[in-house]
């Protein structure tokens, strides 16, 4: 039998990382879906250490709802949660079959996309936006007893 | 060829500080300089800067770059400070799920090291 060792090249083992992260990415909120028959994903507790620590939200606080609503077939409610949610699940789809096509062809594919600096530096800084945005919208939108409420504190 | 390593030295607390008053903003900053010194030092690219971005973002992402950091960004820091070079991926792994900003402290208590 012909077997393939993938753990003995660094940039292998990179790829393989890469494509399990992707699918926890995809899988976690898929598996939070299945398992919640009460249908009260939209109260629950977050479980962001940021979140539960302070009560706002980090940059990332919505990915997994929105994820969720994604997956229900809500796009509206997706992008309410987080606005790069449906993007996220785009990035992971892509890249779990790149970086497989990679190690199965031994050859790389569309490493000026995927390492642009510019265009990372693009989305970093409408994240940022975003994010800033976000926060000026929870403040005004929730007194000092909400917040309280979506962190351990009360 | 030797890169010239960028200057990025902070007080770890600050790091805390800006991290909790920004709400998580300064961590994508912080993801960014603190990769472009890992790289420096190591004379390649270790953390890609999309990874660096998205970092800040994206927990698995996030786990992923304090893995690059230990195993292979810090070893290299530690080699040019004459220190005993050790695997910190685990510990960072860890304290980078529960506290990214805490994990964020270590790395630039190292990096600072650099600069004396």
């Amino acid at each position: 039998m012909i077997s393939i060792n993938y753990t003995s090249n660094p940039k292998q083992i990179r790829k393989i990382l890469g494509i399990a992260g992707a699918l926890l990415t995809l899988a976690i909120p898929y598996i939070i879906m299945v398992q919640n028959n009460n249908g009260h994903i939209e109260t629950e507790q977050s479980l962001c250490p940021f979140k539960l620590l302070t009560g706002f939200p980090c940059p990332g606080c919505g990915i997994t709802k929105s994820l969720i609503f994604l997956y229900k077939g809500n796009f509206l409610k997706s992008i309410y949660y987080h606005l790069f949610g449906p993007f996220t699940f785009l990035f992971c789809f892509t890249a779990i079959i790149i970086l497989s096509a990679e190690l199965v062809t031994k050859k790389e594919y569309f490493q000026n996309i995927l390492y642009s600096k510019k265009i990372a530096y693009c989305l970093g800084f409408t994240l940022a936006i975003y994010h800033l945005t976000r926060l000026i919208y929870f403040i005004s939108t929730n007194n000092i007893d909400d917040i309280l409420r979506q962190s351990i504190w009360q | 060829m030797a890169q010239t390593i960028p200057q990025f030295k902070n007080e770890p607390v600050l790091i805390l500080l800006l991290g909790f008053i920004t709400c998580g903003l300064y961590l994508i900053y912080w993801n960014i300089k603190a990769s472009q010194v890992i790289n420096a030092v190591a004379e390649k690219e270790v953390i890609s800067q999309p990874i660096a971005i998205f970092a800040g973002c994206c927990l698995p992402v996030n786990l992923y770059f304090y893995y690059l950091a230990g195993k292979e960004g810090l070893p290299k820091i530690y080699e040019k400070t004459g220190e005993i070079g050790k695997d910190q991926s685990t510990l960072l792994l860890i304290l980078g799920f529960l506290f990214p900003m805490v994990a964020a402290m270590i790395v630039q208590g190292d990096i600072n090291k650099l600069y004396k």
